[in-house]
């Protein structure tokens, strides 16, 4: 049985294809039109799906679209009802895009696919992430903690998964949400809500939590982790490019950080803004996690929705509540919605038995040697092919070792923001130039921002200081932020964080035998297990897809070596294939996007 | 040939349907807006409960549900 599932019309329009309970292929419409967080009908993502599988959209059994658009449209109504006179422009903004798109999401996907009306259903928003969650993980039975910006009316929600189903318990609403209160700090910070998450995550280790208090002089957190939010602080309910009033800026004290500055400066006060917004955050998703925990009896706990991506929060866990695993779904965030949507129709409405876990992100595009060779020949760029694996695994090793940069080109792209060893800019870890480097020269990117280590499985407790007992699932999709071993943290100087952790993502030879073998080459000649990784894209650029992306990616860049599989490029063969689409994309979501 | 005037209308057209939902938000959202804000509170923007956490009210659990936008 094939289920279609889709998200589109809000950021990262996706597509997922579920066969018989087992995710096959998932990805997101930028990698293919190359514009970042499109937002659009994911045709390219789902011909992928299908190719992927060798079949047409007669075969899919069902077709799920992520959320629920008529109860959404109800609340952007009730909103602007309450809001009244305020919610003017956002009214206008927000019914022009409905009135033009959004409202007709059933006829697109119906005209565009041209599938009967009874193959089309519907999840609801926070379903669609806790379903991602629940039916990929490992857990025959786990409590289920939703936590995003907004989907229809639902912030959060609180579970139980058993077997095939998923019983939600609780929601808490719009317009109280840890999304957008985070967002709300990210565009106070100076940053673009909806892109700027990660960068305020980031910053946060170079402030201290001072500004705890002032931040809950705005908002009231429940025992149980539940935010009420006091509105007269908030404006992004009824205003359509501000996400906070001239009250907040009064509370916390100076006025938004310009967003102009963008990385030009670290104010010290903005990075104090950051790590207390953090505090609050990992405050909140505790006490949510533990009372979870302690009302559902379950020690297995699934995450899901865009604040499961808050990797530090997440690193915490374990060691503060009661829960003892973690699963979050690679594709956390609304992307993985449309995964979410196909497994929530496959086991909660149709009841088809679970297959094993999601244990990789691998469910991208691939390019076979004669493909890659092929787009080199054609181009006259000069390569070198191994033949032999082992001597191409000690090629890259010897490369890191003398101090380049290398971008790594191999198997199915991964699913989700993560780059996970398939699309990704590698580098020695040991090295301690390589984050100026990487951030300066080739990422064109944030030069506070930190890089993240893949590590040999086999020796990440060695290296990181993981909690007991866990198995550490999300730290296969680099979701766990946690300390490095401090007797190791002056070896993996470009890896380690102002305050001594890192983003770790634990390397298995049974997923990604080639990415481990290279690791491996590179631990046997120089003692460490750990590489620099970092996703293969220029800041804006969506991850590479294509071997023309990943070289044209390459030739931009300062980057030393390209591997396209077990093809060698140098920096001599340099240059732009014209015919490859590129754009770069720096803005985030406008306020009305981001809640409507 | 036609790509200027095609962009002109798109313009134009833009300006027109924000004109004409503004005409509708103190039309047709007003009167609705006014009543709605002395008796509703469905953004609990007014209540400071114990827990903003409430029961779960969708039922999306059959074929016939799932086939529903609402």
């Amino acid at each position: 049985m094939y289920v279609l599932g889709l998200s589109f019309y809000y950021h990262d329009g996706s597509a997922a294809l579920v066969k018989d309970g087992t995710l096959v292929a998932a990805g997101e419409e930028e990698r293919f039109t190359r514009r970042k967080h499109d937002p659009g009908f994911p045709a390219k993502a789902i011909q992928f799906c299908l190719d992927h599988e060798g079949i047409t959209i007669d075969d899919v059994d069902y077709v799920v679209f992520y959320e629920k658009p008529f109860i959404k449209f109800e609340r952007l109504l009730i909103t602007a009802f309450q809001t009244f006179p305020k919610s003017l422009r956002v009214f206008r903004e927000s019914m022009l895009a409905w009135m033009q798109k959004k409202l007709w999401v059933k006829s697109h996907i119906l005209e565009a696919l041209k599938i009967p009306k009874s193959k089309l259903l519907f999840a609801d928003h926070h379903m669609s992430h806790a379903a991602a969650s629940f039916f990929s993980s490992p857990f025959e039975e786990a409590a289920v903690l939703t936590l995003d910006g907004a989907g229809e009316w639902t912030t959060s929600t609180m579970g139980v998964g058993r077997g095939t189903k998923i019983e939600i318990q609780k929601e808490m609403r719009f317009p109280h949400s840890v999304g957008l209160l985070y967002s709300a700090f990210t565009a106070y910070c100076g940053f673009e809500v909806n892109e700027g998450e990660y960068k305020l995550m980031g910053m946060a280790p170079y402030g201290e939590p001072k500004y705890v208090d002032r931040i809950k002089k705005m908002i009231k957190i429940g025992e149980d982790g539940s935010l009420w939010q006091d509105m007269k602080y908030f404006a992004y309910h009824w205003s359509a490019t501000t996400s906070f009033t001239p009250a907040f800026e009064e509370v916390m004290g100076q006025p938004a950080r310009d967003p102009a500055l963008d990385d030009k400066s670290l104010d010290p006060f903005y990075c104090d803004v950051a790590m207390s917004i953090q505090k609050v955050t990992e405050e909140i998703v505790i006490k949510m996690v533990d009372h979870l925990v302690k009302t559902t009896g379950c020690k297995n706990v699934c995450l899901a929705g865009g604040v499961a991506l808050n990797s530090v929060a997440n690193g915490k866990l374990v060691d503060a509540t009661g829960a003892e695993q973690i699963y979050i779904h690679p594709a956390a965030g609304d992307d993985g919605g449309a995964a979410g949507a196909a497994y929530w129709a496959t086991h909660h409405i149709l009841d088809v038995p679970r297959a094993p876990a999601l244990d990789h992100a691998y469910l991208g595009t691939e390019y076979s040697d004669a493909q890659i060779e092929e787009f080199l020949s054609t181009n006259h760029i000069a390569f070198q092919k191994y033949d032999d694996d082992a001597e191409f695994y000690d090629r890259v090793s010897d490369d890191l070792i003398a101090g380049k940069v290398g971008g790594w080109f191999r198997g199915r792209f991964e699913w989700g923001p993560r780059a996970l060893g398939s699309r990704s800019i590698i580098a020695d870890a040991s090295n301690a130039e390589m984050k100026e480097i990487v951030n300066a020269k080739i990422k064109f990117r944030e030069a506070f921002r930190p890089f993240a280590p893949s590590v040999l499985q086999e020796h990440a407790r060695e290296w990181f200081v993981l909690p007991e007992g866990d198995e550490c699932w999300p730290a296969r999709f680099m979701l766990y932020v946690v300390p490095v071993q401090p007797d190791k943290r002056d070896k993996l100087v470009a890896i380690t964080h102002v305050d001594g952790s890192g983003r770790l993502q634990t390397v298995y030879a049974d997923t990604n035998p080639g990415y481990h073998a290279m690791i491996s080459s590179f631990h046997s000649k120089t003692g460490i297990p750990v590489v620099l990784n970092t996703s293969f894209n220029l800041k804006g650029e969506p991850i590479v897809e294509t071997p023309a992306q990943a070289f044209n990616t390459f030739s931009r860049s300062e980057m030393d070596v390209l591997y396209l599989g077990n093809y060698v490029v140098t920096a001599d063969a340099k240059k732009i294939i014209d015919s490859t689409p590129f754009m770069l994309r720096h803005e985030g979501d406008r306020v009305a996007e981001m809640v409507s | 040939m036609f790509q200027p005037v095609f962009a002109f209308l798109e313009r134009f057209g833009n300006v027109v349907g924000r004109l004409a939902l503004s005409l509708v938000y103190f039309v047709a959202v007003a009167p609705v807006a006014l009543v709605y804000k002395l008796f509703g509170d469905a953004l609990m923007i007014k209540a400071k409960p114990a827990t903003s956490y409430r029961e779960w009210e969708s039922v999306n659990d059959t074929l016939e549900d799932a086939r529903r936008q609402d």
